[in-house]
């Protein structure tokens, strides 16, 4: 079952990210289990993460970390109907592996999957396309809620 | 995020092995300073035995006190992680030196021994373990990111972990940075789910509070794994408690534990 997508605020009300280091654009399907988020953002001339105008591709896992953190914002807005995103910290990033990326490709989408959560922590699974859906990179990460 | 402690390990001077110290955390019996005794970590093949520092067989004789009631019970080929502040400061003491001399000429053995997963190296030789092995060193923030890190590795599914922390006081040579303590090695066979050994349950929770850098341990002074000792106590005591430890300059960890009979 997808989740109603028009009902959600912009990505930048969702997560902790602004400015330029909110990298996601779009949300093109949700459910409880997943995001699947579309960028131009990597096109960015004064992209946040480039350096001498390139972008690295380990700034990839941050797209991942990014669209976990859509994930459970947007979750939690859907479920409480306001911005009740609680903080999490990037405890753990696993098993992660680079495909050939060209970084002018015209967009990228990611698709973060829950793996496992419990009340303070959640395990996730996350793979970014680029336009021409090859997957360019993939892994693990897991996010921790700090207590109330 | 919750972890079981299945079986502890203890090596510290007048805390030689867990069992023989239980009575001593419990209070039942004082604590007396007296030095360890001479350990060989038999386990290993006579020329990589030759080879250890006092730092290595520190971290093997914590491991091998921790799973010393399962060794060939456990498979050996759970991932292990090691968790030491200072690394090896006699062998980083004697290769500077050796880098100083008029004709530098450092031993290979040494060069060999210098990397901070040294000891985790001998253990997985010893063991024929080739499961992940990561050496960590996290400073005054090193009880709590050990335990946060366990349990991140064992979220990819492995049936245990075998977390050991230890660190030796720093070589003398070193005269810039002396910090009062002795030497102190612990181990936790961890799992996240419960089993027949289980000693407890642990739980752990991120805080967004700050909180202030650890006063020195009375009986090892300023040696970061001997802060696990409200919690070695509690499990001697068969008593639930917590402990707040530094996460990082604005976060703590709340370890929680419940003894399971």
């Amino acid at each position: 079952m997808s989740w109603p997508l028009d009902r959600l605020p912009p990505i930048s009300d969702l997560v902790p990210h602004q400015y330029a280091m909110c990298f996601w654009q779009q949300i093109l399907r949700l459910n409880e289990n997943e995001i699947l988020c579309q960028t131009q953002h990597h096109l960015m001339p004064s992209h946040p993460l480039k350096h001498n105008e390139h972008l690295s591709v380990t700034a990839l896992i941050e797209y991942g970390a990014q669209a976990v953190a859509v994930h459970g914002g947007a979750c939690a807005w859907l479920n409480a109907g306001a911005a009740t995103t609680r903080p999490g910290y990037l405890a753990a990033v696993r098993g992660v592996t680079f495909y050939d990326f060209d970084a002018r490709t015209p967009y990228l989408q990611g698709l973060a999957q829950l793996i496992s959560a419990d009340e303070s922590c959640k395990n996730y699974q996350f793979k970014l396309f680029d336009a021409q859906q090859q997957c360019v990179c993939d892994g693990r990460v897991m996010v921790v809620h700090p207590g109330e | 995020m919750k972890a079981f402690i299945n079986s502890v390990g203890l090596q510290a001077p007048g805390l030689e092995g867990w069992q023989d110290s239980a009575a001593i955390l419990r209070g039942e019996r004082p604590y007396q300073f007296q030095p360890l005794s001479p350990y060989s970590p038999a386990f290993l093949p006579a020329n990589e035995r030759r080879r250890t520092t006092d730092t290595i067989r520190l971290g093997l004789r914590s491991a091998q006190d921790t799973l010393g009631a399962y060794l060939g019970e456990m498979p050996a080929s759970i991932p292990t992680l090691f968790a030491c502040v200072d690394g090896d400061t006699e062998i980083s003491a004697k290769m500077t030196a050796a880098i100083l001399a008029d004709e530098p000429m450092v031993s290979p053995i040494h060069f060999h021994n210098s990397v901070h997963n040294a000891p985790a190296g001998y253990w997985m030789i010893g063991q024929k373990n080739r499961a992940p092995s990561s050496s960590i060193s996290v400073g005054e923030y090193q009880l709590a990111n050990s335990f946060v890190e366990a349990i991140t590795q064992l979220s990819e599914g492995w049936e245990a972990l075998l977390l050991v922390m230890y660190d030796l006081p720093i070589d003398p040579i070193i005269e810039t940075y002396q910090p009062d303590m002795h030497a102190f090695g612990v181990g936790f066979l961890l799992s996240l789910n419960q089993n027949e050994h289980t000693l407890a349950e642990l739980n752990l929770q991120v805080n967004q509070q700050a909180c202030p850098s650890p006063s020195p341990c009375k009986w090892f002074g300023a040696n970061q794994s001997a802060q696990v000792l409200p919690l070695l106590k509690g499990l001697a005591r068969g008593e639930a408690g917590e402990q707040i430890c530094a996460l990082s300059p604005a976060l703590s960890l709340r370890l929680h534990w419940t003894p399971i009979a």
